[in-house]
């Protein structure tokens, strides 16, 4: 057996599972995880909806590295093991050999630290890089105490720093209830549970758990907006027919209605994907041995089991590569309860709510293609973004096209917060299927870098002075 | 039946402004594409109207160029972020200085406007910039624009005029007979047209030489690179230390170049 050298991007549970059991194997493996965030990092909102208006302690590295660690024994086991460990590091991009990429040679991995940045070669890339907040606009949601259910359970357990004292949960899906027990085992008060729907989504047994802690569900409801002038101070409720609301006091809002896969890296490097319904979300294609349509880049789910780790360290061993397709098992349909959120939320918050924060544009910019207002340019006639051609397998709609003329999802949080419901927008104003938009796209680098951090890195006097390069093409190579 | 006056083969920013002409001149016109409109280089693009002067027999093409986009967005009906301040090319040290002196000389037998400055003098037009430019070409009736939104709104106003626009239809052949151009084979069947413009880039090369034509175009990709939003620093194009690197009206700083990598090439995947 010939040790392979593996990047696993991620520090999930399975992540850490796939990093032990392959090291087990005798395989170099490095184990990379963005967390914890620095403060300037948690301010960009990705990869988790933190929310505006952090506190100030998340400044305390220090502090938060241990508690970190006490929080994740897996990780300091993988240490123990010999698991080359990398906290608070970035995998901003991954680049191997391909189509348009001709001269990378071995594949290489952007890693970048508060130490600098390093190009890491390596044979295999193993991601597994969890799920993030599915977030949905509505009117206040920029309010400092807004923040999803990701962020909420990594700020309370793994980063410990919480400040919210009073928290009203949108959403009875599996991510809420364990947000809501994290709450409850710190003693923090929930003042109620928003919820479209008339059961709890999580299942009878959640809705007994509920029942038990006497946790108040507003079953038909949905948010109107969130209330406060610098914080969040209350949030306004209103029935999905728009007919009644109410008002509720609490210092957080805590968005908790779906989580996605966090796919910018399969989707950046090229591997096909497919629109999974019941994810919400695309995800690549993967074989039974977990392998993406890019040989040697492997995609593990979270629900991915013992049995998948074992298929996916023979193929790294060398076992031929199977090109049976795994089909995820069936679960929630996240698809149709984010819609049971969008449709109220749009119908009842309207036009001018703002979709794309980053950017200040609304749902109605959004759905006009219009450009944005700093430009003071208006457009001679509507536009739609449906694609024209008669290739029935193309897509029939370009959200791409609708980012680049709107620029929602072109800011910093690189769509983290909108590009989701951008999409499901689409769907709507279009009546196509998911499947049918193309989305909009990923580049790398995966995350906003500081130019110091990788501007060190410079390029051999070979390449500066042989190298043809623009704009010098008139000088004779 | 598919019968056209002119077909344009490619949707980015050069087959879209000859179609949207052509249209507007009354013809009737297709424009193909393999993908999405304005998909690959015209959406990437460093976006700048250089009015170059390494190549003085371009000089009066290039000064249309100029009139032509100093209306372009009340003429498109479109916003492109046209920002006419200038270009400058600046040399980071004495050889390059060198070299830019000696360019300099083609550049002043244009009829364009072109001025030799030093560093002293780049700095009082971009107070930002590093002390390492010692000077350099200055282009005062250069300018930029947002390449993915001029590709758009040429796209707009040809479809607007109501021109057609075929995505995700790659050409694979140009037709002939009897030595004249009869149309072309797509994926998706023929179309016929008297005329057909080759915009697709590095494609030409391919959809030519099986006509025994030889056209010396090979693609390479380059680098581009975007900032978060910063403040206001500057609004001219700026060339400096291999990159192109310009402020966008939302504030990003957009940098294109870095070293050539030659990639291949194929049609229809």
């Amino acid at each position: 057996m010939s040790q392979r050298t593996i990047v696993v991007v991620g520090a999930s549970r399975v992540g850490c599972r796939f990093a032990l059991a392959a090291n087990a194997a005798g395989h170099q493996v490095t184990l990379v995880d963005e967390h914890p965030q620095a403060l300037k990092d948690l301010s960009l909102d990705a990869p988790y909806f933190y929310g505006a208006g952090l506190p100030a302690a998340l400044n305390n590295t220090n502090a938060i590295a241990q508690t970190f660690l006490d929080a994740r024994p897996e990780l300091i086991e993988c240490s123990d093991r010999g698991i080359d460990v990398r906290l608070s590091t970035i995998l901003w991009g991954a680049f191997r050999n391909g189509e348009n990429s001709i001269h990378i040679g071995t594949p290489k991995a952007g890693l970048v630290s508060r130490d600098g940045n390093e190009l890491l070669e390596h044979d295999i890339l193993v991601v597994s890089s969890g799920v993030r907040d599915f977030v949905p606009s509505f009117l206040g949601w920029q309010l400092p105490g807004v923040f999803g259910a990701k962020a909420g359970l990594a700020l309370l357990e793994s980063y410990g720093v919480f400040e919210g004292e009073r928290v009203l949960i949108l959403g009875t899906s599996d991510v809420a209830l364990r947000l809501m027990r994290s709450l409850r085992s710190k003693q923090i008060a929930i003042v109620g549970v928003v919820e479209p729907g008339e059961t709890v989504e999580a299942g009878p047994q959640a809705a007994a758990w509920l029942e038990s802690e006497r946790i108040p569900v507003h079953f038909g409801n949905v948010i109107a907006s969130a209330i406060g002038k610098v914080a969040v101070e209350g949030a306004q409720l209103v029935t999905i027919d728009g007919a009644s609301s109410e008002k509720i006091a609490c210092d957080s809002i805590a968005v908790a209605v779906a989580t996605l896969p966090n796919v910018e890296l399969p989707a950046a490097m090229g591997c096909r994907m497919w629109f999974s319904e019941r994810l919400a979300s695309w995800v690549p294609e993967i074989s039974i041995q977990a392998e993406t349509s890019l040989d040697g880049v492997f995609y593990l789910a979270s629900s991915a089991d013992d049995a998948i780790v074992e298929a996916m360290l023979a193929r790294i061993s060398g076992v031929a590569r199977d090109e049976t397709r795994f089909s995820f098992q069936s679960g929630t349909d996240a698809s149709a309860y984010i819609g049971k959120w969008i449709e109220p939320l749009h119908r009842t918050g309207g036009p001018d709510v703002i979709l794309c924060q980053c950017e200040s544009v609304t749902r109605r910019e959004f759905c006009d293609i219009e450009p944005p207002r700093y430009l003071g340019k208006s457009m001679r006639a509507s536009q739609t973004p449906a694609i024209q051609t008669d290739d029935i397998e193309a897509p029939r709609v370009n959200q791409d096209l609708v980012k680049r003329m709107t620029r929602v999802g072109m800011g910093h949080c690189q769509g983290k917060r909108c590009r989701d419901e951008a999409a499901f927008t689409l769907v709507k104003r279009f009546g196509v299927g998911s499947a049918d938009i193309r989305p909009a796209s990923y580049r790398f680098p995966l995350r906003p870098l500081d130019l110091p951090l990788i501007a060190d890195d410079d390029e051999t006097d070979d390449i500066r002075l042989n190298w043809q390069m623009w704009p010098y093409e008139t000088r004779n190579a | 039946m598919q019968n056209y006056d002119l077909i344009v083969v490619g949707a980015g920013i050069l087959g879209l402004a000859t179609a949207y002409q052509a249209r507007k001149a009354g013809a009737k016109v297709v424009v193909l594409d393999k993908g999405a409109t304005a998909y690959e280089a015209s959406s990437r693009a460093t976006g700048y109207l250089s009015l170059r002067g390494e190549t003085p027999e371009e000089s009066p093409l290039a000064q249309v160029a100029e009139k032509l986009w100093d209306g372009l967005d009340e003429e498109l009906g479109y916003p492109t972020e046209w920002t006419q301040k200038g270009r400058i090319w600046a040399a980071m040290n004495e050889r390059e200085l060198a070299e830019l002196k000696d360019l300099y000389q083609s550049f002043e037998k244009t009829d364009i406007a072109f001025e030799f400055v030093d560093g002293k003098a780049l700095r009082e037009m971009i107070p930002s910039l590093s002390e390492r430019c010692l000077g350099g070409i200055h282009t005062p009736r250069a300018g930029h624009a947002n390449p993915q939104r001029a590709s758009q709104a040429f796209a707009w106003a040809f479809t607007d005029l109501g021109g057609e626009i075929r995505e995700y239809t790659p050409v694979l052949e140009v037709l002939t007979a009897d030595g004249r151009v009869k149309g072309v084979r797509t994926s998706r069947g023929e179309i016929h047209a008297p005329r057909v413009a080759l915009c697709a880039a590095a494609h030409n090369t391919l959809l030519l030489r099986p006509l025994g034509i030889l056209f010396p175009l090979a693609p390479v990709r380059l680098e581009a690179l975007v900032t978060t939003p910063m403040p206001p620093l500057f609004e001219q194009c700026f060339i400096g230390n291999g990159l192109a690197i310009r402020q966008t009206r939302r504030g990003n700083l957009h940098m294109n170049g870095g070293p050539y990598a030659w990639v291949d090439l194929n049609i229809a995947r």
